[in-house]
């Protein structure tokens, strides 16, 4: 069969190179064109909403559905490449320097333009955040990068993990492309993907499919896997010292007397020193490794709460500043760390329920709002529960409290808690919907 | 039905585990307090990752029976079995990841958390996960229908997504820009109106693609491209122009009755928790997320005051005052009264929810701050800026200086008893007794305690009456 089989005119050396280049050109365009149209358009499109309020997120997401129309189109036209090559016979024998070129680079400006388009939608969309420049080259190679990480997947990997691969890369790159200086970094995948390429090739060629598969995994990971961004994953808080969150000091609402370390707790002990700015008064005194103020039961008495790492119980103790008294006040169960990771505490009135905020995490970097839990400490029964789990709280104020006979309300932020059945709940239009 | 389940999970094996994998990630890490009964707010972009999963999912879920139409014709399946399996397919992984994370949440949460943690709060908390995927699976499974393969899917949703964009340009750039409303329409109405033009169209768009494909699901082996493709439109494209229509044209009264609900924003309440003043947002009903960003000012809000212990609400005094202002700032003094003043104006306002009145306090300047008020609860000290001409040195000339005053309240008259210009380093004041303020300066340890004595006569009031209202 393959004896009496006609050769091809490339192969009789009767096809010139520059028809076959051609071709190859005219076959780019009719498959590239409509994705070209649609990615170019979208984003343009959008350009009369730039300016309108209540569209937040909506550039963000055109250019998520470009890229990832991006993202299909690569791994498909790289999956039919591959098969072609593979199982059927091309109509037109392309050396494979042509298809290489053909593969990667040719189609590159499909991207490049749809970069175009997306970055001349985020100056439309932040105008006054981004710089011109920076953010037009941003959007192409972050494109550009997106189509070759894919283009350089298929093959070796098949079309669904190369695409997987690729929508993650577009979630990492949308978070990157909102800063400036980040085409390094795009042109590092850039440059990293088109080797793994021709690595593949010479690994496919000589048989070594496994091996060619590892290679480009392991060059295409040490784009992603900086030591910065393994430092970011390893835990960084130094064990030594006391959490950030943890209370170091608490005042009167007046702020006119107020507790605070007088010396950093991680020396290994609790030195407080209480502080009445009415008459000058200020006192120290160094308590038990671990002891927290918790708040005033009077002017002149501040409850202190003690808890070990690894202890469950917290114990409880008074002292009278004035007159250097510390009275055990007997204990409360928690959980491990409770005391620690607290990060404010409110005493009721009567002095029967206890507060605590135990902060998780903050909003976004360096942000002045936490996610927070709240416990609920009855003194009374000595235990404390978690009254209410990821409350959105402020860093710099204590939670605004009123307390009544059966219930406690935290002004401002529509929080109660029913001191019953130690349970929160925001509070709702439905609470408020009776008229008289 | 279960060897249509299994052929599922066969082809499309790859697509679930990782949909599944982004799903269970989300309800870990970002869901995880919908499990205990608690509202979740996704603020990470990481959000959006299962969605378009499930988007691609769908978007391949019709390619092998388009690719190899003999197998289905071979086999005694109806279209409505084959739709079935692929729809409970998508259920099982929607709802299998966030159970399994809710599972998770429960074994690996400290036990004193557990108790939030109850059967029916982790199966709402995991529907409420689920369902919003499931839909997603359902627009691409849609649009899976026309063209085969998955990149004909999403070509397809987004050709769909075209006209939709280019309305939502349309609308915003022509229709909203002072021929529809006119410039006279307050901002609130057109915001509304906005609003309601935009959803109109997106819900067109979702129930049109939606509608179209489930429509040819049925024929979707047996037809050509070109026919599924005309198919599709002839149903996409009247839905999605009478949803978008009806969006735009649809009155005031009923958008605001469909697409907004009432959220408190702040709660100011008393220090005993009897009364409070409770502002209220109308914001957008959002059905995938809870953003933090939902400009919920701009469709209006609404104060009032209520009684805690029934929720009555009560009446707001009728006095001039600016209550749409962002910096109002409500005080209160005790449970019985209010204070509220707005930043930068000269006047101040003592509010009593119990009858319903209030007393307007005009004053020489600014208030900057409100002090603790006497033991006895009849007099307020406050800080105020105020200016006055000063000569410049050398010159003919004068300037406007400003300095700083404390002046005190008599409550129950409204009246101002005495002032006195202070330092600007002045936090620190209480009262000594009930009629004598002391204040030391905050920079210095070693200052002086001071005492202000306030010297001129009260008027009397009855043990037994309630507070005046003039």
């Amino acid at each position: 069969m393959e004896a009496t089989r006609m050769r091809h005119p490339i192969e009789q050396d009767r096809f010139p190179t520059y028809r076959l280049w051609g071709r190859l050109l005219w076959k780019e365009w009719r498959e590239g064109r409509p994705i070209l149209a649609v990615g170019v358009a979208l984003p343009l499109l959008t350009l009369p909403m730039s300016k309108r309020e209540g569209m937040t997120g909506f550039d963000y997401s055109v250019m998520g559905l470009v890229g990832i129309l991006l993202v299909l189109w690569a791994a498909d036209r790289a999956r039919r490449i591959g098969m072609d090559r593979g199982q059927v016979r091309q109509a037109l024998p392309i050396p494979a320097p042509a298809r290489w070129i053909f593969m990667h680079l040719v189609p590159l400006l499909v991207p490049a333009l749809i970069g175009v388009a997306v970055g001349v939608m985020m100056i439309a969309w932040h105008p006054e955040s981004v710089a011109f420049k920076a953010t037009l080259m941003a959007a192409i190679f972050y494109l550009l990068s997106t189509f070759l990480l894919v283009t350089a997947l298929t093959p070796s990997l098949s079309m669904i993990p190369a695409v997987i691969a690729g929508i993650l890369w577009l979630f990492v790159g949308l978070d990157l492309v909102r800063w400036e200086n980040v085409t390094p970094q795009f042109m590092k995948v850039i440059l990293l993907s088109l080797v793994a390429s021709l690595l593949w090739e010479a690994f496919s060629r000589a048989g070594w499919v496994w091996t060619g598969r590892a290679v480009v995994i392991v060059l295409l990971l040490t784009a992603f896997v900086t030591p910065d961004a393994v430092r970011s994953l390893l835990p960084h808080r130094d064990p030594s010292q006391p959490p950030s969150y943890s209370i170091d000091s608490i005042s009167t609402e007046d702020h006119l007397i107020s507790v605070e370390f007088s010396s950093p707790e991680s020396l290994g002990r609790s030195m407080l020193s209480y502080n009445d700015r009415r008459d000058n008064f200020e006192h120290g005194r160094e308590f038990p490794y671990f002891t927290r103020p918790l708040g005033f039961i009077a002017e002149d008495r501040v409850l202190l709460g003690r808890q070990a790492p690894d202890k469950r119980d917290i114990h409880l103790s008074v002292w009278n500043a004035r007159t250097d008294e510390v009275r055990e006040e007997g204990g409360l169960m928690a959980m491990k760390g409770l005391l620690a990771a607290a990060g404010s505490s409110e005493l009721s009135p009567d002095g029967h329920y206890l507060l605590l905020v135990k902060p998780k995490k903050e909003l976004y970097p360096n942000s002045p709002q936490f996610w927070g839990n709240l416990w609920m400490a009855d003194l009374k029964r000595g235990r404390a529960v978690p009254v209410m789990a990821n409350v959105l709280l402020l860093a710099w104020e204590n939670p605004p409290a009123a307390w009544t006979l059966d219930r406690l309300y935290l002004s401002g932020y529509g929080i109660q808690v029913d001191l019953r059945t130690m349970r929160g709940s925001y509070l709702t239009p439905a609470h408020f919907g009776r008229t008289p | 039905m279960k060897r249509l389940l299994w052929k599922e999970f066969r082809e499309r094996g790859w697509w679930a585990l990782a949909w599944a994998l982004a799903i269970l990630g989300i309800s870990l890490f970002s869901h995880g307090q919908s499990f205990y009964g608690e509202q979740t707010m996704l603020t990470s972009p990481l959000q959006a990752l299962p969605l378009i999963l499930g988007l691609l999912a769908g978007a391949g879920a019709y390619s092998s029976e388009l690719a190899r139409s003999h197998s289905v014709f071979s086999r005694p399946i109806t279209p409505r079995t084959l739709l079935a399996a692929k729809l409970l397919f998508a259920a099982i992984v929607c709802l299998g990841a966030p159970l399994l994370a809710a599972v998770i949440t429960w074994c690996v949460a400290p036990e004193p958390y557990r108790h939030l943690a109850t059967p029916s709060n982790m199966l709402l908390g995991a529907l409420g996960v689920a369902w919003k995927y499931w839909l997603v699976y359902l627009l691409g499974l849609s649009c899976s229908v026309v063209v085969p393969s998955l990149a004909g899917g999403i070509l397809t949703l987004a050709a769909a997504l075209l006209p939709l964009i280019a309305a939502l340009a349309l609308v915003d750039l022509y229709l909203f820009s002072g021929y529809v409303q006119g410039s006279s329409a307050s901002v609130i109405t057109e915001n509304l109106h906005r609003y309601a033009g935009r959803s109109g169209w997106v819900f067109g768009a979702w129930l049109g693609i939606t509608i179209a494909g489930l429509s040819i699901t049925r024929f979707a082996v047996v037809l050509s491209n070109d026919e599924r493709i005309k198919r599709f439109t002839i149903v996409f494209l009247p839905l999605f122009l009478i949803c978008g229509i009806a969006g735009m044209l649809m009155p005031s009264r009923v958008a605001a009755r469909l697409f907004l609900h009432r959220e408190i924003g702040w709660t100011h309440i008393s220090p005993k928790g009897q009364y409070a003043l409770v502002t209220e947002f109308r914001r957008p009903i959002n059905i995938v997320l809870r953003s933090l960003d939902n400009p919920g000012a701009s469709f209006g809000h609404a104060r009032y005051l209520v009684r805690m212990n029934d929720g009555m609400r009560l009446s707001l005094p009728n006095i001039d005052f600016e209550w749409w202002r962002w910096n109002l700032d409500w005080n209160w003094i005790t449970d019985e009264i209010a204070c509220a003043y707005v930043l930068n104006k000269e006047r101040l306002y003592l509010i009593y929810p119990g009858s319903g009145e209030s007393r307007e306090v005009s004053l020489p300047g600014k208030v900057i701050k409100l002090h603790t008020v006497s033991p006895d609860g009849r007099l307020l000290p406050l800080e105020i800026r105020s200016e006055r001409k000063v000569p410049i040195p050398k010159t003919s000339l004068t300037a406007w200086k400003p300095y700083r005053q404390l002046i005190t309240i008599d409550i129950p008259t409204g009246q101002i008893l005495d002032e006195r210009e202070v330092s600007p380093n002045l936090p620190y004041i209480w009262w000594h007794d009930n009629r004598t303020l002391a204040y030391r300066n905050s920079l210095s340890r070693k200052s002086e305690t001071q005492y202000w004595r306030i010297r001129k006569k009260l008027t009397p009031i009855p043990l037994d009456a309630t507070m005046p209202i003039q």
